[in-house]
């Protein structure tokens, strides 16, 4: 009886070993997931970082008198190459958003290069990116909420201590983009 | 739904198989005790597959419930989860009931006599292969459904009557999807053009179509020694991009939905294309799993002892009573 005992318990261990595994496994997962969402957000930052030049070259031929905008653009992707962190990321991410609006605002008083087929390629384009960066950078927090949220709960929290799973931080919109634009309308009263 | 229930129904036909061979096979000379002896070892066996799915399952549960849902626009390659709506891309209708849909499966079976009575054996199966769209509010993106493990209600059932007296009932099913229907689809999305490489040979055929240009090499040429030197050449390369950028952006754009596309991975193998939400999928999946590990760990502890009691490792213990 008792080789019986033994044999069963051995295949229980082994089931509850299998289990840990898979545990163990998911927490890892869940943080590469979390790594590999970071990636893809500067994947698609560094395709517009590479736009920039090429649209400050189409750009400068036209806005002669636009210099300080367009040093604006390359200030901020500089800024934005030197930024550590998702939080630093973030700030320098959004002056380069906001330095590449305030040019495509500009643009509006020179129609000959908004008529410029190589202009309308490369707004297009940034536009674009604008877009699937904010997608991604959704994405990035949701893989962070899993990730903060798994490490928290039983049967996660022992292996997460074990692993030193900390908590990461989400990709927050930089206090100044919440504050609402000031609008002041030409009507007469 | 054929997702997990299938597996399932595989894993039992196996055992089924596995058990009336062995009934077969084992040599008829052998008293009964010695062949309920193999029954207990398959039947162990099987309880040691049913631990060894469960993990399976399980392992694709945790997947799907540590990625969260894309959207297509920004979806990056590699495993992801996406919703949105089936759409046409070629026009396809199912075999039997010719509804027209974006993909179908369908089952043929015919009604023989078992030794339990009267069974359906499946006698013919299949699916299609054409892709098709999945649209969601940001975009569209192709969906290879070869290879797809789909979770679908049943569509259409029809019984026929067999040709003449004897002919046998023929029973034909299918499963859908129609254009318009809500879709969840995780599987690995991969690009199906490669737009930089593809503009680096481009690149390198027209630098090359230059260099045996001599008239046109000359334009380059700018202090006019007869020579181009390295930063001539630089302006040459510059030139050339220019060319090409202004060529793309006069040719037809190919639609965006084109361009990328979800199938089954060559490393993540898991692509389910289901109807029902990720939510539902993964109380089906935690159920089947659960299910799988608790019945094979029972069958493994019971056949065990029934295994060594009949052997005589453990005398006078419990057998099964086949």
């Amino acid at each position: 009886m008792g080789i019986v005992v033994l044999i069963v318990l051995v295949l229980l261990a082994l089931v509850v070993i299998g289990y840990l595994v898979g545990i163990y496994n998911q927490l890892i997962a869940v943080r590469v997931n979390v790594d590999k969402s970071w990636s893809n957000i500067e994947v698609l930052e560094k395709q517009r970082y590479d736009e920039i030049p090429r649209l400050v070259k189409v750009c400068e031929g036209y806005m002669q008198y636009e210099r300080e905008t367009l040093e604006k653009v390359i200030a901020a992707r500089t800024r934005y190459l030197s930024a550590q962190g998702p939080a630093a990321k973030a700030e320098a991410s959004a002056d380069m958003a906001g330095a590449l609006k305030s040019l495509f605002a500009v643009v509006e008083n020179y129609p000959e290069l908004k008529a410029n087929q190589n202009f309308l390629q490369l707004q297009q384009r940034i536009t674009a990116l604008e877009n699937e960066i904010a997608d991604r950078r959704e994405f990035y927090n949701d893989s962070v909420t899993i990730l903060n949220t798994r490490i928290e709960q039983i049967p996660y929290v022992f292996f997460a201590h074990m692993l030193n799973c900390v908590p990461r931080e989400m990709y927050k919109v930089p206090d100044a983009e919440r504050v609402a634009p000031e609008i002041k309308f030409a009507f007469p009263r | 739904m054929d997702f997990d229930s299938q597996k399932v129904r595989r894993l039992a036909i196996a055992i089924a198989v596995a058990l009336a061979a062995a009934s077969v096979v084992v040599p008829s000379g052998l008293t009964r005790a010695r062949q309920h002896l193999i029954y207990d070892l398959i039947a162990f066996l099987a309880g040691g597959g049913l631990i060894v799915f469960g993990f399976i399952v399980l392992r694709r549960k945790r997947l799907l419930e540590n990625v969260p849902t894309s959207r297509i626009r920004s979806v990056a390659m590699g495993f992801a989860e996406l919703a949105g709506r089936a759409k046409n891309r070629t026009p396809l209708a199912a075999p039997f009931s010719d509804i027209p849909c974006v993909y179908y499966r369908f089952l043929v079976e015919e009604e023989r006599q078992g030794r339990r009575g009267r069974e359906w054996t499946t006698i013919d199966q299949g699916q299609s292969s054409d892709p098709f769209y999945l649209q969601d509010e940001t975009g569209a993106l192709l969906v290879d459904p070869s290879a797809a493990e789909t979770v679908l209600e049943r569509s259409f059932r029809r019984v026929e009557r067999g040709e003449g007296w004897l002919g046998r009932r023929k029973r034909v099913s299918e499963w859908w999807i129609v254009p318009g229907q809500k879709l969840f689809v995780a599987g690995t999305v991969r690009r199906l053009r490669d737009a930089v490489l593809e503009r680096r040979v481009a690149l390198g055929d027209r630098l090359r179509a230059l260099k045996h240009d001599a008239e046109k090499m000359k334009t380059f040429d700018a202090d006019h020694d007869g020579q181009i030197g390295t930063e001539e050449w630089g302006n040459a390369v510059r030139a050339v991009q220019d060319e090409l950028v202004r060529e793309e952006a006069k040719a037809p754009q190919e639609p965006p939905e084109e361009s990328i596309a979800i199938g089954k991975g060559t490393d993540e193998k898991t692509f389910v294309i289901a109807e029902r939400g990720e939510r539902s999928l993964l109380i089906r999946l935690g159920l089947t799993a659960a299910g799988a590990l608790l019945g094979g760990t029972a069958a493994v502890v019971v056949f065990l002892v029934s295994l060594l009691a009949r052997s005589g490792v453990m005398g006078g213990g419990w057998v099964f009573p086949w």
